[in-house]
């Protein structure tokens, strides 16, 4: 499903003395298959920007006592076929599509067990009269485990509540994707946690990027984790989509990064310091590529 | 005289729980020290035993060589401030001065003092601006620095951080960790920051590692960090630039292992001159 | 996002607002006592006239005084059409029908009651309109403080209410934010019959109850970290000061409370 946003604005508490206004005239458009990044300072607008994608705010345009006002563009919203700018758009239907990993999903968990916290999502999501079978359920809820690393034996019977921090978000994502959306959005999906931690969620979202999940987008303030991981990213700032490139190309223009306040990847701040030595490594701010890129350099000088 | 002292400090939490084995553990007087361990590992139990808040099981924590115990609970809570995780959870009032003041009006300061303390703690954290605003309009950042000087108003001699900036952006984790710093080398405060971040850590003066309730080990950051093998049977992932700096050893070139980008810049332009 | 630590406080600086919590309180009480000790149109007439003063003193924009208003206007209505047809007068009733019927005394009481009730309405509003709930919750511990002598916890009760205002936004976050996440996973909150609907907060209720649990936990650390040993031996960093406005405020609330009493005994009730 293709994600095409355009002059998207949106203002928080429109009518009271403490209004914000969090997006402003946004567009942007998120290919099939990407795993595409956000970036951006707290409060720059991309939180609420994701929160548009599976319809938690709505355009206003489609809701009920909706009056265009005159001479302005009028917002576009379309992921796939859903046009979220149309108030009969089934926003359901688009929400099972289009999955949303919240920040620090851990804390929506409710279940007595695992296994139905996990099933939650397919219950909810299931036409009527069209309940998949209990041998369906398992066998779905078993396989959003695997995928996420936890053991279904292990951990389906017990409580969400005694499972360690990781784990617990670990079961949070799999009741997200257990039934299965084509695009799936993760607001901060490593924020808080270890290293360690941080490591084998990304590694999780990249074994579900493709089969499973067929476009991911992430939230992060991390930039190592925007340069390791995404095809393309976005930086927002002050409701303004004000970049939006490859990693590479981004990471490449520093000084525009340094004027908005944000740091450079490892690999990228590594680059620039060997091109201010005389020596242009062309890699894709990745570690792996440039250990490649370095060594390549050695063999070919030698 | 040591800052804080545990001497064969065992603690657990019920039958079979999470437990602190024979912590042996000193911080001397204005050193800055940080903590690490996985999650789980006990670093945020140390925080709440060194100033009370749990008890050990056995052995004994002085804080400036003075026992901790039922009788010198408070005069120890005084001088060891604990700022924790989550800035929302701190905050007892509404309004930034009164939770400045909260601690200070706690232990009966004179109501002029308590003027003071606050102009005091808020200055240290650069948030005077802020006195009369609401804490929850404050960003994560604004909102850790109050409870920074909120402990501040009780003038301790110890800061421990609890994985104060684990919630944080980076730009509200540099302005924690600008204030940090400036407390310990302008006020001389002794600073225990526990924390997962490998950046944050490299500033202290010491490090320890933690693990399954003991310490299993300690050094300068930088010790501790280019040893690698040792740090990943404790769960601990590497830097990534040691990452890297192994990457490109195995890869037959010979970078010393470093965690400044600069300095391993400076080596790889090195071998590859050379190496031409 | 709505900041409900502030409630309906509407944030600008006027005369009204920087009067003493613990007199509006006070002042509010009397305006309470005074609606209904005046049984005249001309005593409350005065009140009336007393709060529209009040009124243009705050700043605060009439629009937002009339829609505190509106969220009554049901019971007003109720109330009203109730006693319109219900009070028996003596006389001739102007109109009858069934067991209903009108009465002159049953207009003029209706009136009164409307007015009476706009009146209780648009002050308590007031307060609330010009003073923080930070200020209000000062004030009423300040104005509690001579129930200690009995042992009432006051302090507690005071800090309790502090710390209630100051959760309450990040919980009201929280919910929104829960709630969000359930309907993310395909949560009905707005349709099917009521049992279903009660059950459909269960995956809201449960993680909000668990957070408002950590947070305690968390808090409770905090307090005694920061050396938490209850009300005894503490000192109090801010003192509600009276001042000239409040001195002019406090004679207002006098003479009105006076004169209403005046009235009631030279006047006689409406009928």
């Amino acid at each position: 499903m293709r994600i095409v946003a355009e002059h998207l604005s949106y203002t928080y508490d429109a009518s009271s003395p403490f209004a914000a206004r969090a997006l402003d005239d946004v567009s942007l458009t998120i290919e099939e298959g990407e795993f595409f990044g956000i970036l951006g300072h707290t409060g720059s607008g991309k939180s609420t920007f994701v929160q548009h994608l599976n319809g938690l705010i709505r355009l206003p345009s489609s809701q009920k006592r909706y009056r265009p006002k005159k001479g302005q563009a009028l917002p576009v919203l379309r992921v796939g076929e859903f046009d979220l700018a149309d108030k009969k758009t089934d926003f359901k239907a688009l929400r099972k599509r289009v999955g949303m990993v919240f920040q620090y999903p851990e804390y929506q968990l409710f279940a007595e067990t695992v296994r139905d916290d996990v099933a939650f999502g397919l219950k909810n999501f299931a036409e009527k009269g069209k309940m998949p079978t209990e041998e369906a359920r398992t066998e779905a809820v078993k396989s959003a485990l695997e995928i996420v690393g936890l053991d279904y034996g292990e951990v389906a019977d017990q409580s969400p509540f005694d499972l360690s921090g990781g784990q617990k978000r670990r079961v949070a994502i799999a009741g997200v994707i257990v039934t299965r959306p084509e695009v799936l959005i993760l607001d901060e999906p490593a924020a808080g946690l270890d290293p360690l931690g941080k490591k084998e969620i990304m590694e999780l979202l990249h074994r579900i990027h493709g089969d499973w999940c067929k476009t991911i987008v992430i939230v992060s303030h991390d930039m190592d984790e925007i340069a390791e991981n995404c095809t393309r990213a976005a930086v927002f700032s002050e409701g303004k989509v004000v970049m939006c490139a490859t990693p590479k190309e981004i990471f490449s223009d520093e000084a525009r990064l340094s004027a908005l306040g944000l740091d450079l990847p490892l690999v990228a701040k590594l680059c620039h310091a060997l091109r201010a030595r005389g020596i242009s490594i062309d890699c894709d701010d990745k570690t792996e590529d440039f250990v490649r890129a370095v060594l390549s350099l050695k063999e070919g000088g030698a | 005289m040591h800052a804080i002292e545990f001497r064969d400090v065992d603690f657990s939490y019920g039958e079979g729980g999470f437990r602190i084995s024979k912590l042996n553990l000193d911080v001397e007087e204005g050193e800055f020290v940080a903590i690490l361990g996985h999650n789980g590992s006990g670093k945020s139990t140390f925080a709440r035993l060194a100033n009370g808040i749990l008890v050990p099981d056995r052995g004994t924590i002085r804080i400036f060589g003075v026992p901790l115990s039922d009788k010198t609970l408070y005069e120890i809570r005084k001088q060891v401030g604990v700022v924790f995780q989550n800035p929302d959870n701190q905050t007892v009032a509404s309004i930034v001065e009164d939770d400045v003041a909260f601690g200070a009006e706690n232990i009966g300061t004179p109501r002029e003092e308590i003027g003071r303390r606050i102009d005091f703690a808020l200055g240290a954290v650069g948030m005077q601006a802020y006195r009369h605003a609401t804490v929850q309009r404050l960003s994560g950042g604004q909102k850790q620095r109050v409870a920074v000087a909120g402990v501040l108003a009780l003038k301790p001699r110890v800061m421990i951080l609890d994985e104060s900036t684990a919630m944080l952006d980076p730009r509200g984790r540099k302005e924690i960790m600008d204030v940090v710093l400036r407390l310990n080398r302008e006020e001389k405060m002794t600073v225990v920051l526990i924390t997962h971040f490998v950046e944050e850590a490299m500033q202290a003066d010491r490090a320890f590692v933690m693990n399954r309730g003991e310490l299993v080990m300690q050094g300068t950051p930088r010790e501790i960090f280019s040893d690698g093998e040792r740090l990943l049977t404790f769960n601990l992932a590497l830097p990534r630039i040691s990452v890297i700096c192994q990457a490109l050893n195995e890869g037959g070139m010979s970078v010393t292992d470093t965690l400044d980008f600069n300095i391993l810049a400076d080596e790889i332009a090195k071998e590859l001159v050379c190496g031409s | 996002m709505k900041d409900v630590s502030f409630g309906q406080y509407y944030p600008i600086d006027s005369y009204v607002h920087r009067l003493d919590p613990r007199l509006k309180l006070l002042f509010l009480i009397v305006y309470i006592v005074c609606i209904f000790l005046a049984n005249n149109f001309a005593a409350l007439g005065v009140c009336a006239a007393v709060l529209i003063v009040t009124v243009i003193f705050s700043r605060v924009p009439i629009g937002k005084v009339f829609r505190a208003v509106r969220g009554v206007i049901v019971l007003i209505m109720i109330t009203a059409v109730l006693n319109l047809f219900f009070y028996t007068g003596e006389g001739e009733p102007l109109w009858e029908w069934g067991i209903l019927a009108i009465y002159r005394e049953g207009i003029f009481f209706s009136v009164f009651l409307i007015l009476r009730i706009l009146l209780l309405v648009v002050c308590s509003s007031l307060l609330t309109y010009t003073t923080t709930p930070v200020a209000l919750t000062d004030g009423i511990e300040s104005l509690l403080t001579p129930l200690k002598w009995i042992k009432f916890p006051v302090h507690e009760l005071a800090l309790i209410m502090s710390i209630a205002l100051r959760m309450i936004p990040a919980l009201t976050e929280e919910t929104e934010r829960i709630k969000n996440a359930q309907k993310a996973r395909g949560a009905d909150f707005e349709s099917g019959n009521p049992v279903k609907r009660i059950k459909a907060f269960i995956p809201i209720l449960i993680p909000l109850l668990l957070s408002a649990l950590r947070r305690a936990d968390e808090l409770g650390d905090a307090m005694d970290s920061r050396c938490y040993m209850g009300g005894k031996k503490r000192t109090k960093y801010k003192k509600l000061r009276f001042s000239w406005r409040d001195l002019i405020a406090a004679s207002v609330g006098a003479a009105l409370l006076a004169g209403v009493i005046v009235m009631r005994i030279f006047l006689g009730g409406i009928l």
